[in-house]
């Protein structure tokens, strides 16, 4: 069996999570996803154990997570089982998950765990009808996801790409079948020629997700600034209420504040953090840290300036080091000052954040910034089981492309396309084999 | 009515399904009747005077390893032996065979003759009498004579109602102007049985004086040829004979052109179905008009007659069209018919009303196989024969019936895909229909069945110790290269550079150079690796294993969830209307398919995995029962 994995805390914000993942790999792969604190490593764990650790992707650390070791057959599922309990952020979750899954697991299909418990012997059908319920509404759910993925614009894509692998499945299962013909479009060229265009295809699909998760989840948001320019004013403007407490005393927000906000058809996901200064407090210096690792990660900064202060060179230079996504500059309290912005590299929307009544100028500037993703033309992932479909199809294309540079036997080329097909055709269930029949009798001259 | 005989199992139709099913039967125990229109058709091949090919091979060689008979047959019978697709990976190579037609009649004929426990009897059955529970009970013929048994397997083949064409004519006849089956059909109507038409065709017959072979390619027998049957060594098989091919050109279609209203089929009598991938010349040349040629392969039909059958040029056009068209292809300029291309029309079923034994859901005691389960091919016919035979002595010797898994062989693909889908058209197997391929060589069909034979008594003690002892020495072999170290020096590095591969810097166990697209068991031997003096199908299956294990791991890894849902039961007495949460489209396919088990429920186009999700919650809160 494939070793599945699925956040199993609700698809909800809230204090913390936790990702499952359950086969015969799943310690292996919990290993290769967190690094334990003590050093040691996790597949050291007895069943039942558990241990504090870290998980990081390109050396950022992502979360702290703690990761609980169950050994077969004593687990919910009866197979070996890795829970990693993180912090409750949507985000950081998937994030997580999207690690376990690049380590070799597959996405759990609805109701997967309990599925398993049951085969194992581990839960009696009368257990087993106690979460019945609960399958079903995931089953119905995902049903009428994949109908909506069906016909959505994904579908549609997913099964173009499909529908050009089977093209080339039928042409090579025509061959492998003693056919009279060598069908020019398996020449070696015009074949990598064709998989190269699909690979890129699904490489743009793997792209939308993150705009998909976008239009979705919300815009992650920082906003950033030097003490008292105003990023909490900002954040009540934008917020309407007395969210952050505004003060003149710099530094007074600490922790981070995270609110939603609706401008327009979009959907920010505010964090307002501590006022950016270098500060011999410690309890603010963590503060700052966590400030700039809120930037980094977000997919929009709103740098906040007070027009009266004027571009500092601490600006400047932080500014300068937000490099990773789209900043917004706010040339805030223009109701004090006539004070003009002078040239920033980045989009810069005068405002008074205390009596500014209306979000115009932020919606425009964001359609500039996110009007493609929001009314796409590229088809959007939905969730991140359909983006590990999706990833898994583009794996077994650079297989096969691999298989055709080494001149491997196109037999095996067969089996990296079919992968791939029946990937891009898991939501619907369609199957591949039948298509690839029936598209080598309408297109091919076969039999004798 | 007299009772004339009383058998086990009683075999209809005596071609490459019935004979299987009756040896079968037969040796595992059950007294057999085998019951033939013709005792001079036993075995007869309507068609190509040829077994194997693509995919077809894969299905002799697995008849052989369960203890089956047609690769036997054909080793004997043998004219010409090919490996198909040498060029285009293991998984797909297949053995094809010339066969001398009439010596294989002989040969099937005296095999059955010489079967203890198998009595072969001409007579054309008419009618199965069930008993009062519905339970297969005897078999009557045309002339009221009546055969108790209790286990009846239908191989009726083209038989049925069969009914040939040729141009707008047409007249009641089996294959090769036998008498068809005329009673048969009625008598399973009324027992319930649902039939439809299909139909299929045969090329012509021409005499080889009238070819001028200097026009056409020829094409040999394979030097070193792999023989069916795993008891007959490499080499064992003659391999003499010659084949040509000649081409057909745009004079030739536009003959087929101008006389296409003379085609029953276009003409609208025929309304069977034909097989798609064997279609007529003027199907051909209708659908496919881009192309300027299409090949005719020119076949010796035997060692002892002239007559040579034209492969790739069935047609149902009137004989002096046949004539006229064949006149055009190049070195058929004097070109003499001897039997003339027909349409046959038959009477089958759609296979759906089957189990996995090939035993009907309905009628106890009653199994089938052949083209009346809808496919079409001899080997086709062989392999379903051969497991119907096995579960009809199975079921009156209370055994467990044999059900083949799809992973292990292209039988178990076959007989899955008949009875959980049916069939439109004529079924012939390929190596896409499975999704096991990379595992289901030809060359391992033994090490995935043999066992399974020896279980059901097919297979003698001695080919069981041969059997051991090779399984063994591949194990052996493998593990040896697996542990083997090549240390990287020029030598060494000499062989890999000249087989076209990178050298090697750091010592390697042997597997991981013999995984190299480049390397074979020939430079392992170079290498010192192995001795070169191995067997060559033990080395091959060895490099084969070694070569396709990842890829055979993620297949079988791709498949497993596949296993998992075959193990859930699906009661045929589901109605799906009453489970909550599947589309309309899931319900309308499972009603009509009645899979037996969730594995086949997921295999139907469109099924999805929320769709099973939602069956499996059913079954569980025990909606079967309530």
């Amino acid at each position: 069996m494939e070793t599945v994995a699925a956040i199993s805390t609700p698809n909800a914000p809230g204090g913390i999570a936790m990702i499952r993942i359950s086969g015969d790999r799943a310690i292996e792969i919990a290993d290769r996803t967190v690094q334990r604190a003590d050093g040691k490593p996790v597949t050291a764990l007895g069943g039942y154990r558990c241990a504090y650790g870290y998980v990081s992707e390109n050396g950022t650390r992502l979360d702290d997570v703690i990761v609980t070791v169950f050994r077969a057959p004593h687990s919910f599922t009866g197979e070996d089982t890795a829970e990693i309990t993180c912090h409750g952020g949507l985000y950081v979750t998937r994030q997580i998950l999207r690690i376990v899954l690049q380590n070799g697991a597959v996405p759990a299909g609805p109701g997967e765990f309990t599925k398993r418990a049951f085969f194992n012997g581990k839960i009696s059908l009368t257990q087993a009808e106690a979460v019945m319920d609960v399958i079903e509404a995931e089953g119905a759910q995902s049903l009428r996801q994949a109908n909506l993925a069906r016909e959505g614009r994904l579908g549609t894509e997913m099964k173009q790409i499909s529908d050009a692998l089977v093209a080339i499945m039928s042409a090579l299962a025509y061959w492998l079948d003693d056919a009279e013909e060598f069908p020019p479009e398996l020449e070696t060229y015009a074949l990598t020629a064709k998989i190269e265009a699909l690979q890129s295809r699904l490489q743009a699909l793997e792209k939308s997700y993150d705009s998909g998760r976008m239009l979705r989840a919300g815009i992650r948001t920082a906003l950033l600034g030097l003490p008292n320019a105003g990023k909490s004013s900002v954040m009540n403007w934008l917020c309407g209420e007395q969210r952050s407490i505004v003060t003149e005393i710099p530094g007074t927000t600490r922790d981070i504040v995270r609110e939603q906000v609706k401008i327009d058809e979009f959907t920010l996901v505010l964090s307002d953090t501590a006022g950016i200064r270098q500060s011999g407090d410690v309890i603010e210096e963590i503060g700052v840290g966590q400030a700039m690792h809120e930037a980094e990660n977000a997919d929009l900064v709103l740098y906040v300036i007070d027009a009266a202060v004027g571009v500092t060179a601490q600006d400047r230079e932080l500014l300068g080091s937000l490099t990773g996504q789209p900043v917004l500059v706010l040339w805030n309290k223009t109701d004090l000052t006539d004070a003009q912005p002078p040239a920033l590299p980045h989009k810069c929307l005068q405002i008074a954040a205390k009596s500014e009544p209306s979000f115009d100028v932020v919606a425009v500037a964001l359609r500039e910034l996110f009007g493609t993703a929001s009314r796409t033309d590229t088809p959007c992932i939905m969730n991140e089981r359909q983006a590990a479909l999706i990833r898994r199809a583009s794996q077994s294309l650079t297989d096969a492309l691999g298989l055709l540079q080494s001149d491997s036997p196109l037999d095996l080329l067969l089996f990296t396309l079919e992968s791939a097909a029946n990937a891009l055709r898991e939501i619907d269930g369609e199957q591949v084999s039948e298509n690839v029949i029936n598209g080598v009798f309408t297109r091919f001259c076969v039999g004798k | 009515m007299e009772t004339l005989g009383k058998f086990d199992v009683a075999v209809i139709g005596a071609g490459h399904a019935g004979i299987e099913a009756a040896v079968a039967s037969a040796r595992r125990g059950c007294k057999t009747a085998l019951f033939t229109i013709s005792l001079d058709q036993i075995g007869n091949m309507p068609c190509n005077p040829a077994i194997g090919g693509s995919a077809k091979g894969h299905l002799v060689r697995e008849i052989d390893a369960l203890g089956g008979v047609m690769g036997i047959a054909a080793d004997a019978c043998c004219m010409q032996m090919r490996m198909l697709n040498q060029s285009k990976g293991a998984s797909v190579h297949s053995p094809r065979a010339q066969e001398d037609r009439q010596e294989y009649h002989r040969y099937m004929k005296s095999l059955c003759e010489k079967t203890e426990n198998l009595f072969v009897i001409q007579a054309e059955i008419a009618d199965i009498l069930l008993d009062d529970n519905g339970a297969v009970c005897g078999v009557v013929d045309a002339f009221g004579g009546k055969y108790d048994c209790r286990a009846a397997v239908i191989c009726a083949g083209t038989f049925l109602n069969g009914r040939v064409y040729i141009g707008k004519r047409s007249r009641e006849s089996g294959p090769d102007s036998c008498l068809p089956a005329r009673l048969l059909s009625e008598a399973l109507s009324v027992h319930g049985v649902q039939l439809r038409r299909f139909k299929t065709g045969t090329p012509c017959r021409v005499h080889s004086r009238s070819i001028d072979y200097s026009q056409l390619t020829p094409q040999h027998g394979d030097v070193d040829s792999v023989s069916f049957s795993f008891t007959n060594p490499r080499g064992f098989v003659r391999n003499d004979a010659v084949c040509y091919i000649a081409q057909t050109n745009s004079e030739t279609h536009a003959v087929i052109r101008s006389n296409l209203g003379e085609s029953p089929l276009y003409g609208g009598l025929i309304h069977g179905v034909g097989p798609r991938y064997c279609p007529s010349i003027e199907d051909k040349v209708v659908r496919f008009q881009e192309r300027e040629r299409h090949q005719i392969f020119v076949e010796p039909t035997g060692r002892f007659t002239d007559e040579m059958y034209l492969g790739g040029f069935s047609t149902s056009l009137p004989e002096h069209v046949q004539l006229e068209m064949l006149r055009t292809v190049s070195g058929f300029a004097r070109i003499e018919i001897m039997r003339p291309a027909y349409a046959i029309e038959y009477d089958c079923i759609n296979p759906i009303c089957l189990r996995h034994s090939l035993g009907f859901r309905n009628i106890a005691g009653l199994y089938s196989a052949g083209q009346f389960n809808g496919t079409s091919g001899y080997e086709e016919a062989a392999a379903q024969g051969l497991i119907a035979g096995i579960n009809a002595s199975a079921y009156v010797l209370g055994e467990e019936p044999l059900e083949l898994s799809r992973a292990s062989s292209y039988i178990g693909t076959l007989i899955d895909d008949l009875v959980t889908k049916g069939t439109d058209d004529p079924y012939r197997m390929m190596t896409a229909r499975s999704e096991y391929r990379l595992s289901l060589r030809h060359s391992n069909a033994d090490a995935r069945l043999t066992p399974i034979g020896r279980k059901y008594r097919l297979i003698r003690d001695g080919r069981w110790a041969d059997f051991s002892r090779k399984t063994e020495e591949i194990a052996q072999g493998t593990d040896q290269i697996r542990r083997t170290v090549i240390r990287p020096c020029e030598a060494v590095n000499a062989v890999l550079e000249s087989a076209g591969t990178a050298p090697i810097s750091q010592p390697v166990h042997a597997d991981s150079l013999l995984r190299r697209p480049q390397i074979g068991w020939e430079h392992l031997v170079q290498l010192g690796a192995v001795s070169p003096d191995s067997d060559p199908d033990i080395a091959e299956e060895i490099t084969l294993q070694i070569k396709y294990e990842q890829y055979i791991s993620r297949q079988n890894q791709q498949n497993a969830h596949y296993q998992q849902l075959s193990r859930i039961r699906l009661p045929e007495t589901v109605d799906y209307h009453r489970i909550h949460g599947l589309s309309s489209e899931a319900v309308e396919k499972l009603t009509k398919a009645k899979p037996e088990n969730l594995e086949q429920a997921a295999r139907i186009s469109g099924i999805s995995p929320a769709d099973i999700a939602i069956i499996i919650t059913w079954l569980k809160a025990g909606g079967a029962n309530g």
